[in-house]
């Protein structure tokens, strides 16, 4: 029932982002936020309502899952990466990494190894 | 504002569908509080646009939510829309086909709309809207106080220095006193109007340079201080805006200047005056110059000619800061204390009133307007009665019904609220500029974000107000239509209609005592007279020490140049005309020991020509006038006005006085010791509501002035005379400074013009309110007397004459009318104690006018009724009786 990974390329803005910041770390909601914030020198902010929307529709397509609420903290829920969601992410950026690769090539951006073609 | 959007933000989040909201409602709005909370410490800006995209993204996800959801809800959507496009097709159908009243309805609407949301804009502007500087709640003017408490008074540069030495309460605390220079141009030399400021002036007041730069601790330097920053204002009307302006030499008063900086048009602190008064009129702040800090300047305790400044640190009170200003005291200083006012309420301070009523008095419009259109809609949906129960037969919900109905006041109050925006946004250009420089906008009054909400907010309740009463009557729909139900519409109907009554009442009364005070107050004596006097600021260069005799030598050429003039009834110099008087000065009788303050008394200080009291018609009441040949070798001589003789128990003449600043401040050549040598009427100084003050005229012989305004009376309003009058000085004095030439009754009207402004507007809506009102009394007679023909005919069948049944009719529409003015007499009363402060001579509760205004409300409502009473006199009884509804 759920789409093949490929289908869903590209991913919007959020969702890659969101993708990311669970890759090495389960993370709520808030912290989501502020990783992606700080990863990205805050070029990317996203708003409660923009998150909590991307999220719904992450763990009905099961790219994503929720943990057990920890005790104490009932209203934090925890998200974790899920196996089709990290390899939709990997397809997304191996296809970022390619479209670079290309702009590369045309001279549009520094060689990103360095080297003269 | 940023209040706001956080509730609209929590608003948007419900609008999500109920299973998103189950799934993240809690943690959803934690997370936007949170993140709120952060952008709030990054600053009030930051904060508003986190909310604004946060308000936009959480509407944009409804929107997708809701799409996106189960089919259900999906097909729920579409015949929803296609509901809402179907009651919209009819309603525009309904509208359409009565034309008149559809444009009643709008321009109505779209009229108060426009009153509500101009009158809010202006006091948004003046009394909440932020202002334009950082921080700006921090920022608090301070004045001196005498340790008994009296009212402020400016502030010596001495008490100023000890204040930023000593109180640790103040980031950063700054001295603004008047500057008055002459500028060349191509008129000619013109006086220009500055403040001279300490060097830390812009920073206490966050306020950054356009071009160039402000000043620094360096401009303070005695020597260093001649360089100038210009208002934009300045810079664009006398220097084109010239890109190189930085740099740019000019003369002011004769001395090289260099301009360093442009500062933005924003609301900064103008000349101070006593008591503790800052103008904010644009003329009195074109440039600013630094003050040069010497060490006679930072120990002057005797020239109270400053205002000051301060930006509170952070965490630090008000009251805290007066205190600590109270307990800075030293050795050489008197027992002044001081005190704190906050930065907004130090400029909109007597405007408040004037803003409000007409504030409050545009929301009663509004209502009885609602009211009015209310009452309309009733006789409309009776009409719909059939349509509706068969809609309700043919298996429509009562909610589609709801919405059917909504739909006819919503179409009306969107094309009125679109229409009141377009003119609010026209009003609100032209209003300021009809309104006196000393009106203190703060911030510049536009049809804003707050305003627009507000106005949508208006328009939603103006909805509401519409189709409350036929969505309330859809309870007596029944699928079977039957006759016209009884009871309930005319009751509430007749609310309707008296409350429309009741707020006519209760905005005329407050009106007709608005417009009584400007009567009494035009008719008031000034204590000289207004008309056909012109002024003119004049100024001859030089110190005035040094050429004094040229001085007393130019008044008198002038004065004789003039008088030669065609049609010149009098001449006459003086430190400034009556309605500007602005010099306090300390002045101590001798040996009077009743006086406060060890016999120093706060005196006007007037320094005018001998010819000033001829030929403002000043009168003497006692003793003798100034003369010509009483120079500066002769014993020095004061006239006193009633207000003074009558402070010193009546009997002034020969008695002593001494200037406390005479040797200090006025040059050696002027005389410290004055004899009392006559008494003269009250002059009203500043405008005609100010209440009479003692003054102290001394005469131009003995103190002359290089600075002064000139009065000549002659013809009224004629421009060749006016120019005569300029070249006559100039004959006389090729470099003198000429300023505008302006009639004293212009600047009298001009002072005025508020509280003019306040009384017509007030009038203007209370007019439209007890119109409005009248014409809901003759619709409530008009549908009574045609849903009553059947019983009319009766009555007339069975003997009762046509005047009886008329009679019936009128005393109907009195005694809904007399319920009305009974509650709007009581409304009246609360409105009154609003208006209180602006009232003259007549008292908030005056019964006679009251009375007047009651009895008009009752001749309009005999008036309303008399075209129905006159149409059920006419009945035919034998129709009526044959008509089946």
């Amino acid at each position: 029932m759920a789409p093949s990974p490929v289908d869903q390329l590209p991913l919007s803005v959020p969702v890659f982002h969101i993708l990311l910041s669970l890759v090495d770390e389960d993370r709520h909601g808030y912290a989501i936020i502020r990783d992606i914030e700080g990863r990205t020198s805050g070029e990317v902010r996203l708003t409660a309502s923009t998150l909590y929307g991307a999220v719904g529709r992450l763990l009905d397509a099961r790219l994503i899952e929720e943990l057990e609420p920890e005790a104490g903290h009932e209203r934090r829920r925890l998200y974790r990466l899920t196996r089709a969601g990290r390899r939709l992410l990997e397809a997304e950026a191996a296809r970022l990494a390619r479209a670079t690769g290309w702009a590369a090539a045309k001279r549009l951006l520094p060689n990103p190894r360095g080297a003269r073609p | 504002m940023n209040a706001l959007l956080r509730w609209l933000v929590r608003l948007s989040l419900r609008l999500a569908p109920a299973r998103h909201r189950e799934r993240f409602g809690g943690e959803l709005a934690a997370t936007v509080s949170a993140l709120a909370g952060e952008a709030r410490a990054r600053g009030r800006g930051v904060e508003r646009g986190y909310l604004l995209q946060e308000l936009a993204d959480s509407l944009r996800e409804s929107v997708r939510l809701w799409r996106s959801g189960e089919t259900s809800g999906r097909r729920l959507a579409t015949s929803l829309g296609e509901a809402v496009r179907d009651d919209l097709r009819g309603s525009v159908r309904r509208w359409r086909r009565r034309p008149v009243a559809t444009a009643g309805v709008v321009l109505t609407l779209a009229a108060v709309v426009t009153a509500v949301t101009t009158t809010f804009a202006l006091a948004h502007a003046v009394l909440w809207k932020a202002l334009p500087l950082p921080d700006a709640e921090r920022l608090v003017f301070v004045w001196e106080t005498v340790q008994d408490g009296r009212e402020p008074f400016r502030v010596t540069s001495g008490r100023f220095a000890s204040w930023q030495r000593e109180s640790g309460a103040f980031a950063s605390l700054s001295l603004f006193g008047a500057a008055g220079h002459s500028m060349e141009g191509q008129d000619g030399s013109v006086p220009v109007r500055g403040i001279r400021v300490s060097a830390s002036f812009f920073d206490t007041l966050g306020l950054r340079p356009i071009r160039g730069r402000a000043f620094g601790p360096e401009d303070e330097v005695p020597g260093r201080h001649r360089v100038l920053v210009i208002s934009q204002g300045m810079w664009q009307a006398r220097f084109g805006g010239r890109p190189d302006i930085v740099g740019h030499a000019v003369r002011l008063s004769g001395e090289p200047y260099v301009i360093v900086g442009v500062m933005p048009d924003v609301v900064t602190p103008g000349w101070p005056s006593n008591p503790a008064h800052v103008a904010l009129d644009r003329e009195l702040r074109e440039f600013w110059v630094p003050i040069a800090r010497t060490p006679q300047f930072d120990a002057n305790v005797r020239a109270h000619v400053f205002g000051a400044v301060g930006r509170l640190n952070e965490g630090v009170t008000a009251a805290r800061a007066d205190a600590e200003l109270g307990a800075v005291q030293s050795a050489e200083l008197d027992a002044h204390g001081g005190m704190t006012t906050p930065f907004r309420e130090q400029f909109v301070g007597e405007a408040r009133t004037p803003l409000l009523v007409l504030f409050t008095a545009s929301l009663a419009v509004l209502l009885v307007a609602c009211a009015n259109l209310a009452a309309l809609q009733v006789s409309l949906v009776e009409r719909r009665r059939v349509e509706l129960s068969t809609r309700l037969a043919l298996g429509a919900s009562r909610l589609r019904l709801v919405g059917l109905l909504g739909m006819d006041a919503l179409l009306p109050a969107v094309a009125g609220l679109g229409l009141g925006l377009l003119w609010s946004r026209a009003a609100l250009a032209w209003i300021p500029g009809q309104l006196p420089g000393s009106m203190p906008f703060v911030t510049t009054p536009a049809l804003d974000l707050t305003s627009a909400i507000f106005a949508c907010l208006v328009a939603a309740g103006a909805t509401l107000a519409l189709s409350a009463w036929p969505v309330a009557r859809l309870r007596l729909v029944s699928p079977v239509p039957r006759g016209a139900p009884a009871g309930g519409r005319t009751s509430v109907y007749r609310a309707l209609v008296a409350a429309q009554v009741a707020l006519g009442v209760a905005l005329a009364v407050p009106a007709a005592l608005l417009a009584q005070s400007l009567v009494s107050l035009r008719a008031r004596d000034a204590g000289f007279v207004v008309d056909d006097v012109m002024v003119a600021d004049v100024a001859v260069p030089g110190e005035r020490a040094s050429v004094h005799q040229r001085v007393s030598a130019f008044e008198r050429e002038v004065s004789a140049a003039l008088a030669a003039l065609h049609g010149t009834r009098g001449v006459a110099f003086a430190y400034d005309h009556p309605l500007e008087a602005n010099w306090t000065q300390a002045m101590a009788v001798r040996g009077d020991v009743a006086s406060p303050n060890r016999g120093d008394v706060d005196v006007h200080l007037r320094i005018v020509s001998p010819s000033y009291f001829d030929t403002m018609s000043v009168n003497v009441l006692d003793g003798r006038a100034f003369e010509e040949r009483e120079g500066m070798e002769a014993p020095g001589v004061v006239v006193v006005n009633e207000a003074f003789a009558s402070a010193h128990g009546g009997r002034v003449l020969g008695r002593r006085l001494e200037s406390a600043a005479a040797a200090y401040t006025w040059g050696p050549d002027v005389p410290a010791d004055y004899e009392i040598v006559g008494v003269v009427e009250n002059e009203r100084f500043r405008g005609l509501e100010q209440p009479a003050v003692p003054a102290v005229y001394i005469s131009t012989r003995q103190f002359p002035l290089t600075s002064a305004a000139v009065m000549v009376r002659g013809p009224a309003e004629d421009h060749d005379w006016a120019s005569g009058l300029r070249g006559a000085i100039r004959r006389v004095q090729p470099d003198a400074t000429i300023g505008r030439i302006v009639p004293l009754d212009v600047i009298l009207s001009e002072q005025m013009s508020t509280r003019r402004v306040t009384a017509d507007v007030v009038s203007g809506f209370a007019l439209a309110a007890l119109g409005l009102a009248a014409l809901g009394l003759y619709g409530l007679m008009a549908v009574s007397v045609a849903a009553g023909a059947r019983e009319m005919g009766v009555r007339l069948a069975l003997g009762a004459s046509p005047a009886e049944v008329a009679r019936t009719v009128l005393l109907a529409s009195l005694g809904h009318a007399s319920l009305g003015v009974a509650v709007g007499v009581v409304l009246a009363l609360a409105f009154g104690r609003l208006v209180q402060h602006l009232l003259v001579d007549v008292s908030a509760s005056d019964s006679r006018t009251v009375v007047i205004v009651a009895v008009v409300m009752l001749f309009a409502a005999a008036a309303a009724g008399a075209l129905p009473a006159r149409r059920a006199a006419r009945i035919d009884p034998a129709s009526a009786l044959r008509s089946d509804t």
